[in-house]
C-alpha cells in the first residue's frame, strides 16, 4: 500500500509541468475569488487574444534556454520582422513573398547572433543584448518611431495570421500548434535529446558524438524565426507594425519560461510548461485589472510569482530525488 | 609491432601551448587484446586516450586503424570507426535519465506517421537489460542520473559503451568510485569482451586492477612511454617500481 502510494507520488512528480500547473490553478482560484468575471467566456477570450504573441516568444526562448543559451533580442526581432515585411510590400513585393523574406531575415539574425556566440565563445547573453539594441535601433531609425500600416494588398496575409476562428483568433491556434510541435521535437526526437544533452553538459554531449555547435545554432535560428512570426501575428492583429512592439518581451519571455519550470542553467524544462508560464503572465495581467488593482502592480506580481514558481519547482525536484531511489 | 593490429599510434606528440603532454609516443593494440595503460597523475594517459577517441587532434604523429592511416576529426568520427570511450569524468549528462544517457547520440527511433520519433519504451527496456548485465539493479531506466551513486553512474557509463559493441573499448579509470565487488565485475567484463574479440584499453593508477586482466601493460611517465611489458613477464611490484622510478 505504502509502496503503491510512493509510486503514484513519484509518477505524479515526474510530470515535469506539475509546478506551473499548480500555480495556474492557484492563481485562477485567487483571481476568481477577487473577481467573478475571470472565468467568463468574454474574459477568457480577451486573455487568449493577447496570449499567442508572448506565448510564441516564450516557447522560442525556452528551447534556446534548454540548450544552454539566451536570446534577449526576441522583442526587437518581433518589431523588426513585420517592418521588413511591410517595407517589402511597399516596393511591390507580393505579400506572401514579403512575409517569407521577413522570416528569412529573422533566420539570418538568429544565425548571425548564434554564429558570433559560438565562433568566438562569447556568452549569448552579451551578444543578444547587443542584438536587442541593434535591431531595435534599426527599427527606430527606419521608422523614426512612427507606426507603419499594413498595406491593403496584404489583406490575405493579415487574414491568414489574425482572422477569427469561432471564439478565438487564429493566432491562438498557431500558438497551440507550435507548442505541440516543439514539445514533440524536444521530448520525442533525437534532436530534442541532443538539445537537453548540450544544455545539461556540453562537453559530455560532445564526447558522446553530438555536435553542440550545430545543435545550438539550430536553436538560435528557430528562436529568431518564431519571434519574427510572433511579430507578424501581432502586426496583423493590430493592422500596423509598431516601432515599440515587443518592448520588454525578452524579459517577460524569460519570466514565463522560469515560471513554466525551465532551468536557466540549461538542460531542463518543457515546452508545455513554458506555454503555461506565458499563460500565467497573461493571467496575472488580466486578473489584476479585473480585481481593480492599479496596473502598476503588474511587474510586482510577476516577480513574486517567479520566486514562488522556482521555490516550488526546487522542492518538487528534491522530493523526486528522495523518492526515486 | 603486434600481429593482427587493430590500432597503432606512431610518434604521437601533443602540445598544449608550450607544454608537451605527450612526446613521441608509440602505442598499439591488437584485436582481442586487453592493454593496460598505467602511470602517475599527469603522465599523459588521458591525453593519449583523448587523441585516440577523437577529442583532441595530435600535434604530430600518425594514427593507423587496421593498418590504414586515419585522421579523427571528432569523437563521432572515432565512434564510426569502432572506438568507444568511457572518459574519466563527464561520461553522462546528470540531468537526464538513464535510458536517454545510455543511448545519447545513438538514440533508438521508430516511425510514427512518417516522423522518426524516439522509441523510449525500447530504450528503457534495453538500457535496464544492459545495466543489469553488469550487475546494477535499477528500479527503472527513468531515474535521473544525478540521483545515482558514483559507482552506479560508472556502471551506467560502462553499460552504454558495451551496449554498442564496438571493436575497441577504452576505459579511463573505470573503477573510480566503485566498490570492490563492482570493480571486480567490470574487470571480469573486459575479459569476457576479449573472448568475443573486442579489444580494451584499461587506464588506471591502480596496478592491482590493471595487472590481472591485461595482456600487455604500457607505462607512461612525463608524456613518454617508459616501457611495455607482457603480463606474464612482469609483476605488480616490478610495474610499481617502473611507475615510481626517477628519470
Amino acid at each position: 500500500m505504502l509502496e503503491q502510494m510512493r509510486n503514484a507520488l513519484t509518477g505524479l512528480l515526474r510530470i515535469k509541468m506539475l509546478a506551473p500547473l499548480i500555480m495556474t490553478v492557484a492563481l485562477i482560484g485567487i483571481f476568481q475569488y477577487l473577481s467573478p468575471h475571470l472565468l467568463s467566456a468574454r474574459n477568457l477570450r480577451s486573455i487568449v487574444e493577447l496570449l499567442p504573441e508572448l506565448g510564441l516568444i516564450t516557447i522560442a526562448v525556452s528551447i534556446l534556454i534548454v540548450s544552454g543559451e539566451f536570446d534577449l533580442s526576441v522583442g526587437a526581432v518581433l518589431a523588426l520582422s513585420p517592418l521588413i515585411g511591410v517595407r517589402l510590400m511597399q516596393v511591390n513585393v507580393p505579400p506572401w513573398i514579403a512575409i517569407v523574406l521577413a522570416l528569412g531575415c529573422c533566420a539570418a539574425i538568429g544565425a548571425i547572433q548564434g554564429g558570433i556566440c559560438l565562433r568566438w565563445r562569447i556568452p549569448s547573453f552579451i551578444v543578444t543584448l547587443a542584438g536587442l539594441m541593434v535591431w531595435r535601433g534599426v527599427v527606430l531609425v527606419t521608422t523614426r518611431g512612427f507606426p507603419l500600416s499594413m498595406p491593403a494588398e496584404a489583406s490575405g496575409v493579415v487574414a491568414a495570421l489574425s482572422q477569427r476562428v469561432g471564439m478565438f483568433r487564429i493566432g491562438f491556434f498557431y500558438f497551440i500548434a507550435f507548442t505541440l510541435v516543439l514539445w514533440l521535437m524536444l521530448e520525442r526526437t533525437r534532436f530534442g535529446n541532443w538539445v537537453f544533452a548540450v544544455g545539461g553538459n556540453e562537453a559530455t554531449a560532445h564526447i558522446r558524438g553530438v555536435n553542440p555547435r550545430r545543435v545550438k545554432m539550430m536553436c538560435f535560428v528557430l528562436c529568431s524565426v518564431l519571434a519574427g512570426f510572433a511579430g507578424l501575428v501581432q502586426a496583423s492583429r493590430l493592422g500596423v507594425a509598431l516601432a515599440t512592439a515587443g518592448s520588454q518581451y525578452e524579459l517577460m519571455a524569460i519570466a514565463g519560461a522560469v515560471i513554466g519550470g525551465v532551468s536557466l542553467a540549461g538542460g531542463k524544462g518543457t515546452i508545455i510548461g513554458a506555454a503555461i508560464g506565458a499563460f500565467v503572465i497573461q493571467l496575472i495581467q488580466n486578473g489584476l485589472i479585473l480585481a481593480r488593482v492599479p496596473g502598476y502592480w503588474f511587474q510586482f506580481f510577476v516577480g513574486v510569482v517567479i520566486v514562488v514558481a522556482v521555490v516550488v519547482g526546487q522542492l518538487g525536484e528534491r522530493m523526486k530525488a528522495k523518492w526515486a531511489r | 609491432m603486434v600481429d593482427n593490429s587493430l590500432v597503432r599510434m606512431e610518434g604521437i606528440t601533443k602540445l598544449f601551448g608550450r607544454v608537451a603532454a605527450l612526446r613521441d609516443v608509440d602505442f598499439e593494440v591488437a584485436r582481442g587484446e586487453v592493454v593496460g595503460l598505467v602511470g602517475d597523475n599527469g603522465a599523459g594517459k588521458s591525453t593519449l586516450i583523448k587523441i585516440l577517441s577523437g577529442v583532441y587532434p595530435p600535434s604530430a604523429g600518425k594514427l593507423f586503424w587496421q593498418g590504414s592511416e586515419v585522421r579523427l576529426k571528432s569523437p563521432r568520427a572515432a565512434m564510426r570507426l569502432g572506438v568507444e570511450t568511457i572518459h574519466q569524468t563527464g561520461a553522462l549528462v546528470e540531468g537526464m535519465d538513464v535510458k536517454r544517457n545510455v543511448f545519447l547520440g545513438r538514440e533508438l527511433t521508430k516511425s510514427f506517421l512518417g516522423l522518426r520519433l524516439l522509441d523510449l519504451h525500447r530504450m528503457g527496456k534495453e538500457a535496464l537489460q544492459v545495466v543489469s548485465g553488469i550487475g546494477l539493479r535499477l528500479r527503472s531506466a527513468d531515474v535521473e542520473v544525478s540521483t545515482l551513486s558514483g559507482g552506479q553512474r560508472q556502471s551506467v557509463a560502462i553499460a552504454s559503451a558495451i551496449y554498442h559493441k564496438q571493436e575497441l573499448l577504452i576505459l579511463d579509470e573505470p573503477t573510480n568510485n566503485m566498490s570492490v565487488r563492482e570493480s571486480r565485475k567490470i574487470l571480469e567484463m573486459t575479459r569476457n569482451l576479449r573472448d568475443e574479440g573486442i579489444s580494451s584499453i584499461l587506464i588506471s593508477h591502480n596496478l592491482n586492477d590493471v595487472y590481472p586482466v591485461s595482456d600487455r601493460i604500457y607505462v607512461l611517465r612525463n608524456g613518454k612511454v617508459l616501457g611495455v611489458w607482457r603480463q606474464e613477464e612482469t609483476s605488480v611490484d616490478a610495474l610499481c617500481e617502473a611507475v615510481m622510478s626517477e628519470e
